[in-house]
């Protein structure tokens, strides 16, 4: 039987035969793979898969093939958890924000710097480090003040 | 989840492999469709002095009461949106699915090569005085590639991957 990199080496040679006997050995594996990984997806990632193998046929050097498939295939699912991550981070964000006017409502008895501060941190996604930058202080005082504002905030709600 | 691949989805992966793997026929077919595509548009436009659509000014005619800017905009987007949706319209799944993966090295060049042809009608003189105007061309260069990308996205609705 010939080898995964014989087969390889004529897909880089445009050879249609070879790359359909290559299909017809690994695709189950792969299909494996991405079904019980992502099934939603399975099908696009599958496909993907295999495009990218045929786009990138040429950087293809020589290496085990079976291991160079799956490496695709893996940076493909990443790609993949990465994008669904952000999309289900993001409905979820839409669906948990209460409106903006039920934020200042609760905010209020605070002072003005500390519903600033809590509004740029918690809603803006400002990091400590780069609050401290913006107000020119540390970001341990700045955490501290975070965490004084919370306090405050509950001892309100309480 | 079924623990076999999918017919469907070995027929669509074997397609791309087969276009992939030699993409002369799809290039050719895509090309030509397009240049029949643009060459109909020009049974609009008065500038060639063919027009079986009203005595060759047709609609052009009215577009270029809006000025240079409207003109070659309305000429760029017809142009190339007429040639890109006749491409696609005569392209198979397959081939469609690769063109669409590669469609920003396939359209650059045709659309590079119609306004060289375009600049060339020029200098020879081929082209009337609202030409002459920069506007023209930058109208041209901005509407050719937002309606082919535009046309290209719409397709890609209408006649999935």
């Amino acid at each position: 039987m010939e080898s995964d990199e014989n087969l390889m080496r004529r897909v880089q040679r445009n050879d249609e035969g070879a790359f359909e006997l290559l299909y017809r050995r690994h695709e189950e594996r792969v299909w494996k793979y991405f079904s019980k990984r992502a099934p939603r997806r399975a099908e696009d990632l599958f496909q993907e898969c295999f495009a990218r193998l045929l786009e990138r046929r040429e950087q293809w050097n020589g290496s085990p093939f079976v291991p160079w498939l799956f490496v695709m295939a893996r940076h493909l699912l990443i790609d993949d958890y990465r994008r669904e991550k952000i999309r289900a981070t993001e409905e979820l964000t839409d669906q948990m924000a209460p409106p903006a006017a039920e934020i200042d409502d609760w905010l209020n008895g605070l002072s003005e710097e500390n519903q600033r501060l809590l509004k740029e941190h918690y809603l803006g996604g400002f990091s400590y480090d780069e609050l401290a930058q913006k107000y020119q202080t540390t970001p341990v005082s700045l955490r501290q003040k975070l965490s004084r504002a919370l306090r405050s905030l509950k001892k309100g709600e309480a | 989840m079924t623990a076999r691949v999918p017919t469907h989805l070995s027929h669509r992966v074997l397609g791309y492999a087969a276009v992939e793997l030699s993409p002369q026929a799809t290039l050719l077919r895509f090309y030509a469709a397009m240049l029949v595509g643009a060459v109909i548009t020009l049974f609009v436009c008065p500038q060639f002095g063919v027009g079986p659509l009203g005595g060759g000014h047709g609609i052009a005619h009215w577009v270029m009461a809006y000025g240079a800017f409207a003109c070659g905009a309305f000429c760029s987007a017809f142009f190339v949106g007429t040639g890109t949706l006749c491409a696609v319209l005569v392209l198979n799944r397959s081939q469609w699915s690769w063109v669409w993966r590669h469609h920003f090295g396939l359209t650059v060049p045709p659309f590079a090569v119609a306004f060289i042809a375009l600049m060339g009608i020029k200098l020879l003189g081929g082209l009337s005085s609202i030409h002459e105007t920069p506007l023209f061309y930058l109208a041209w260069l901005i509407t050719g590639p937002v309606t082919c990308w535009l046309i290209l996205r719409t397709m890609k609705v209408v006649k999935p991957i």
